[in-house]
């Protein structure tokens, strides 16, 4: 596939694709910004190489979640490295939740709550309308490991909402 | 048990965060971060470490080599034993040297 076309397949996905980089990545927004521009110039430098045997968005949010997941390897050994030479490591900034909307930022919370799979599963269901069989493409598992997740994701996810829904208003 | 009405309650909650990080997305540009290349600083000083480390090797082990064997100091090498006398016997040219012959009766 050539390159102008690729750029358009990204460009098209943008906004979509920063969602996914900031759930991998913690809801950082720094980080997120980064990822996704590593995980583009992968792509469009042929590191990655959209086989087209799946959607573009699948293939996409695959190679953000890895590279989301290199960039924690990294910071990770960056922060023991900085041990090691007793330096102090440069302080994440401050997320963005004060700005949002009490029920995101509850859903923010409740989300940082449950297993990163079921996580996982539930944002590419539910914030990227995707179904359960493209999430499990994503994620690079068996559909029906997807669907367990899903479900029990689902449960804990409603769960730990109550729980908020509990706290806000006692 | 999860039903039909939480799927829609899920979905308009995540909806509401989608908005919002959606909508403070950073503009399409395409340009290296710094995070990709944390090597370009680091990579160069350890090779050239690594490059000094292998000279100062080299240099030591050639250098070790090509040095001829010291001579010893003269005390050691003009040393005589206080019993040395007792060897001076008669004939003991005859020990020292390898005898010829013709040249000399040793019976004599």
């Amino acid at each position: 596939m050539e390159r102008s076309e690729l750029e358009r397949l990204v460009e098209e996905q943008h906004q979509r694709s920063f969602g996914w980089a900031l759930a991998c990545c913690g809801r950082n927004y720094d980080d997120a910004e980064e990822v996704l521009q590593v995980a583009y110039l992968k792509i469009l430098d042929g590191r990655a190489r959209f086989d087209e045997r799946s959607a573009f968005k699948t293939f996409l949010f695959s190679v953000i979640r890895h590279t989301a997941l290199e960039r924690f390897r990294w910071k990770r050994a960056k922060e023991r490295f900085a041990l090691i030479l007793h330096q102090p490591v440069p302080a994440e900034p401050p997320d963005q939740a004060a700005e949002k909307s009490e029920s995101a930022a509850q859903l923010e919370r409740a989300l940082g709550k449950i297993a990163n799979r079921q996580r996982e599963v539930l944002e590419l269901v539910f914030y990227h309308d995707m179904t359960i069989e493209e999430a499990a493409l994503t994620l690079g598992i068996a559909t029906g490991t997807a669907r367990v997740h899903y479900e029990r994701g689902k449960k804990q996810l409603l769960q730990r909402l109550n729980e908020e829904n509990r706290i806000a208003f006692a | 048990m999860p039903s039909h009405d939480d799927d829609a309650d899920l979905r308009a909650i995540f909806g509401a965060l989608r908005h919002h990080e959606q909508s403070r997305a950073p503009e399409f540009t395409i340009e290296p971060p710094a995070f990709s290349r944390p090597a370009r600083g680091l990579a160069p000083r350890i090779a050239f470490a690594f490059a000094l480390i292998l000279i100062v090797i080299v240099f030591a082990t050639t250098h070790h080599r090509a040095l001829p064997p010291a001579p010893p100091p003269d005390v050691v090498a003009n040393w005589k034993a206080p019993t040395d006398f007792l060897l001076s016997t008669p004939q003991i040219e005859l020990l020292k040297d390898t005898p010829r012959f013709g040249e000399r009766n040793v019976m004599r």
